[in-house]
């Protein structure tokens, strides 16, 4: 029976009960996400664009710095949280297919046809029994940045940076003998294993064997490739013992000739150099006696853990927006991140930013020279890891050559891996 | 042993004289108690003598060597302290051998006179205990022993009854007293209590406010205290004063009369002992107001026309109640007159007292 | 008891039937806490040990899987381990003499200036009371050998500073010198209020018997300290091992070549940076073995020392 109560009652609560049910016809997925230089307003910017453009999503995003952002989501995938995408290193990839309930992002083809756009080298890193289970997103290649300011001072040309190691080397050499400034450091990452891995790609080898449960880092190449890291502490004396976080510092603040890390760190260090030094950005070295640079790219991706249904698809018309070029090239601007979309300077608007933007230029010429970085594919490689971390550890301290400490080392490592389970 | 001399010690605190220049000697082998209310600077000055306090003016002499500069150790003397300060982790025998330590006195001769110590305190059974496990007694006793065992030249004890009950007080009393005649040790003692100065102390300094008020035997400052605070301080019950008008030169309590040195002055303190005064058939004739039976002895409170009076009547038994008029006599040898401002005592000459006066005394003048 | 009437005891009668009510007033007020305790320590200290015993990677959807000791086997045979073992033992033993010997000296000499030592407490106690976050922020960039703070000030006097964190012989010396420079003030603090129930007669009595300042320290403030030294080092051996955790993890991460790691930051990175919740769980129940060994030689050595009024 149609009261006036019962009227008076429907019309008080129609306001308040309305948003309410246009929400509940809203898909609400949650992504983690993280950005080098901590602030996230890039990204978020991005996703309120989607939202605008797809009413019926909701994206909530859940922003942490890269030390704790592998945390967060390991975190929240044992807590039975929501998670639909989530960031994951590079490295890390494979670990967390076998590990979590993360899904190929091309399942179903249909719903994947974004994928083309990326430069297939960059997917290489998610590929897996023919399917992609990973998406860049915040990815990098090492540069070599270096201080204009004190190469001028020592009598270099600062307009024809190092092409090869040995040329690195020289120009350190030369540097430190003017100024006392130290020449050289390169970053190692989180158990020296990014550094590692560089080292052993550049000069030919590898650090973990293509099924991901093996070291090899005793093959010739890879070798040479830790010999020359050496070198540059113990023989050549040019490199610095620090740490990351030291050399980043000391590099930034004028007190480091040359420094070698993701091409990641560009916004913040034009930033920092502002006023300061002058900033150089060169591709990374070749390795002496080779014609090609090998460098890995690497850094954040996506993957998927939305369970099947429309929180799955509304994930996938995100990345959809996300991988179209525009879109795409806009967040690597944004970002300072490497543009992963094919030929990017399709775009105008990417092409301008590289005349008004310099500094980006041999991180796009290097692109083509990148591969997947390598991942672990074995659950427990804690052990190895910080095998190897303490060779390069001794390596640098000068305890022995290279041919007498690495093998040790890894045959050490590799009966760490083949026992643990 | 050691004959002490003072020359115009003064303690300040900041802004608080503690210790007003003064001056004093101690014989060798005398029982000296300082004697006064809390905050006169006895404790002060004991502590000057043992050397913790180093004086801001003034001398201490021990048997004519300047000391005043030396440090406590080299002064061989030896002070108790009001807690004992016994060494809480350590047996009651580590103790007393810890000066002996100190000394460097060789082990075989430290026990001999560790045990020559307990002996004289009788502690010997109480060697291996720790203070907490002792008595207030037992642990005053230890810290007499460990002051002992230095043989030194001067003791000092700070208050050192003070924190026992009433009956072992007396019992240590006697037995301090008994100790320092034995051994013919100078002695100083400070106390606030004048019962423990007069039983136990040869001769009393009375300080007052960091001055010396009056020195001397317990007789003496009974029957000649120099002033109204040595007169009000010594004797209890306290001494009745009341102000009184000469008459050319002459004071007058019932039929006790004085005269006085200086006959122009107007007004006078006089001081009468409440054990010194009597009922008597005739005399100053009063009302009591409160009667307090003491046990031994009975006190009464009688209004007169010269004041509220106290009578200590040396009988057990109530004499008078409450409401009834007596009448109060006192011998004119037991008045004492002092300057109402200036409190110091006034000499008086006693007028030849009569008959009737003579037969209304009943005691002798002895002290209380 | 002949005294007693038969009259006398039917009076008692009510107690007679000597049957005891069951009270549940104080397992009333004892719960919570025991719920508490339950939740959060007893079946946390289970689980781990049920934990130990399987091979699990922290994802709720994967089976669990026993192995038996296999993960114990994988734990101890690490090099990681062993390095996190010495590594331990060496902290909690240089730990002692920096941490609770050293704050004596300092803490007499405060207390002997009376209010005068009020700068000198509130300025030791400063590092205390920084986040050791930012404690450990700080020192890296003052012992950064590439122009940080102590860097510049050695070069002006033409002394190189070696790169203190980053070699292996100085990195372990050089987190123990930053958290006892953290804790310092706090145990000096301790101290003084041990030094506080001293009367200070004793110390005038010793003076009289001719101690002199180092005898006072040896025979009266040293023993009278006893319980306030037995407390300060059961809390250094106890949280030192812990406190470490968080310069470690800023400054080197266990490097280099494992001169820095220890038991905790080694159970961290088995369970939160590789998953290996088996292992991990292995590692802390190992730990707490050694913790209860510590734990043990403590009170049979120390208990004896101490005395307490």
């Amino acid at each position: 029976m149609l009261t006036r109560r019962t009227l008076v009652a429907t019309a008080l609560a129609a306001p308040i009960a309305a948003p309410a049910i246009g929400q509940a016809r809203q898909t609400e997925i949650t992504v983690y996400h993280y950005q080098n230089d901590r602030r996230g307003e890039a990204f978020k910017d991005i996703i309120r664009r989607f939202e605008a453009a797809n009413p019926d999503i909701k994206v909530t995003d859940v922003f942490k710095t890269d030390a704790t952002i592998t945390a967060e989501l390991q975190a929240a995938l044992a807590a039975r949280r929501p998670v639909d995408l989530g960031t994951v290193i590079g490295i890390r990839v494979q670990f967390y297919r076998m590990r979590t309930p993360a899904v190929a992002f091309d399942e179903d083809p249909a719903q994947a046809k974004w994928l083309e756009n990326y430069l297939p080298n960059f997917l290489d890193v998610g590929r897996h029994g023919g399917k992609i289970y990973a998406v860049p997103y915040a990815f990098g290649t090492p540069m070599l940045y270096h201080n204009r300011d004190l190469v001028r001072a020592a009598g270099l040309n600062v307009d024809a940076p190092p092409r090869t190691w040995d040329e690195v080397i020289e120009w350190a050499k030369r540097i430190q003998a003017q100024s006392g400034i130290p020449g050289v450091a390169q970053i190692h990452g989180s158990n020296k294993f990014y550094g590692t891995m560089l080292m052993a790609n550049n000069a030919g080898g590898r650090y973990v064997s293509e099924s991901g449960d093996r070291v090899v880092l005793d093959s010739p190449e890879a070798l040479a490739g830790l010999q020359l890291w050496q070198d540059l502490a113990v023989t050549h004396k040019v490199m610095p013992i620090a740490n990351d976080q030291q050399w980043t510092a000391a590099f930034l603040g004028g007190r480091l000739a040359m420094y070698i890390t993701s091409s990641a760190l560009l916004r913040q260090a034009v930033d920092s150099a502002k006023g300061r030094f002058e900033l150089g950005v060169a591709q990374y070295p070749l390795f002496p006696g080779r014609t090609q640079r090998r460098v890995p790219n690497s850094g954040g991706t996506f993957m998927l853990f939305s369970p099947p249904g429309p929180r799955r698809e509304a994930s996938l018309r995100f990345m959809a927006f996300l991988s179209e070029l525009t879109i795409a090239n806009e967040w690597s601007r944004e970002s300072g991140y490497m543009p992963l979309m094919r030929e990017p300077l399709r775009d105008p608007a990417m092409q301008s930013y590289v005349e008004s933007f310099p500094y980006v230029r041999p991180v796009i010429a290097q692109m083509p020279d990148t591969i997947a970085t390598e991942t672990w594919n074995h659950p427990n490689a804690l052990q190895a890891e910080n095998t190897v971390a303490t060779l390069i550890d001794d390596l640098w301290a000068g305890k022995g050559p290279a041919s007498q400490l690495v093998p040790e080392a890894v045959r050490r490592a590799n009966a760490a891996l083949s026992r643990a389970n | 042993m050691a004959a002490i001399t003072i020359t115009c010690l003064s303690k300040t605190f900041g802004a608080v004289k503690a210790v007003d220049a003064i001056d004093l000697t101690i014989l060798d082998g005398e029982f000296v108690a300082i004697l006064g209310p809390s905050g006169c600077g006895k404790s002060t000055t004991l502590f000057m003598l043992s050397g913790i306090e180093t004086p801001t003016g003034g001398r201490v002499l021990f048997d004519g060597d300047d000391v005043t500069a030396m440090e406590a150790k080299d002064r061989s003397i030896g002070l108790v302290f009001q807690s004992y300060a016994l060494y809480p982790h350590m047996t009651v025998r580590e103790n007393i051998a810890f000066p002996l330590d100190m000394l460097k006195i060789p082990k075989t001769l430290r026990a001999e006179r560790v045990a020559r110590a307990a002996g004289i305190v009788q502690i010997g059974e109480l060697l291996d205990r720790r203070p907490h496990q002792l008595s207030g007694g037992q642990q005053q006793r230890v810290a007499l022993a460990r002051v002992l065992v230095k043989e030194p030249r001067l003791l000092l004890l700070d208050e050192p009854l003070s924190n026992l009950d009433a009956s072992l007080r007396h019992a240590m009393r006697s037995e301090i007293r008994r100790l320092q005649r034995r051994l013919g040790l100078t002695t100083v003692l400070v106390t606030h209590d004048q019962i423990e100065a007069t039983t136990m102390a040869d001769r009393i300094v009375i300080m007052n406010r960091g001055r010396i008020e009056q020195v001397g035997t317990a007789d003496e400052l009974y029957r000649h205290p120099a002033n109204l605070f040595v007169a009000g301080f010594i004797g209890s019950p306290a001494m009745n004063l009341v102000t009184l008008k000469p008459a050319h030169g002459e004071i007058r309590v019932g039929a006790a009369a004085a005269s006085l040195q200086d006959r122009s002055l107007a007004s006078v303190t006089v001081g009468l002992r409440p054990e010194h005064l009597r009922f008597a058939a005739e005399g100053l004739p009063g009302r009591i107001a409160l009667v307090e039976p003491m046990g031994r002895e009975v006190l009464y409170e009688i209004e007169t026309e010269i004041g509220v009076l106290r009578l200590l009547d040396p009988v057990h038994q109530i004499r008078h109640r409450e409401g009834e008029n007596v009448s109060i006599a006192v011998s004119p040898d037991n008045l004492l007159a002092f300057e109402t401002e200036e409190g110091r005592s006034l000499p008086l000459t006693v007028h030849a007292s009569g008959p009737e006066v003579a037969k209304s005394l009943v005691r002798s003048e002895s002290l209380p | 008891m002949t005294a007693l009437a038969q009259g006398d005891l039917a009076g008692l009668g009510s107690l007679a039937p000597r049957r005891q009510r069951f009270e549940a007033a104080p397992y009333l007020y004892l719960a919570p806490l025991i719920l508490l305790l339950g939740i959060f320590t007893f079946w946390p200290l289970l689980h781990t040990a049920y934990l130990s015993v399987t091979s699990w990677n922290l994802n709720p959807g994967v089976p669990v899987r026993y192995v038996g000791i296999a993960n114990y086997e994988d734990v101890i045979d690490s090099d990681l381990f062993s390095a996190a073992l010495w590594n331990t033992v060496v902290t909690i033993l240089v730990s002692i003499p920096l941490k609770v010997l050293l704050p004596i000296p300092f803490a007499v000499f405060i207390w002997s200036m009376g209010s005068r030592g009020e700068i000198y407490r509130t300025v030791l106690f400063l590092p205390t009371m920084i986040s050791f976050v930012a404690v450990s922020v700080a020192w890296l960039w003052i012992l950064s050998p590439l122009g940080g703070y102590l860097d510049l000030v050695l070069s002006s006097v033409g002394i190189k500073l070696p790169p203190l964190l980053t070699r292996a012989e100085t990195a372990l010396g050089t987190i123990i010198g930053i958290s006892t420079w953290k804790i310092f003030g706090f145990h000096v603090l301790l101290f003084l209020a041990g030094l506080t129930r001293i009367p200070h007669r004793l110390i005038d009595a010793m003076r009289i018997d001719g101690a002199s300042d180092g005898v006072i320290l040896r025979r009266l403030i040293w023993p009278m300290l006893g319980p306030t030294t037995l407390f300060v080092l059961i809390s250094t051996v106890i949280f030192t091992m812990q406190q470490v955790f968080t310069p470690i993890d800023m400054l080197t991460k266990g490097g280099p070549s494992n001169a820095t790691t220890n038991l905790f930051y080694v159970t961290y990175q088995y369970t939160f940076m590789n998953f290996s919740v088996g292992q991990g769980a292995a590692a802390t129940v190992l730990l707490f073995v050694f913790l209860m060994i510590v734990a043990l030689v403590k009170f049979r050595l120390f208990d004896r020392f101490v005395h307490y009024r």
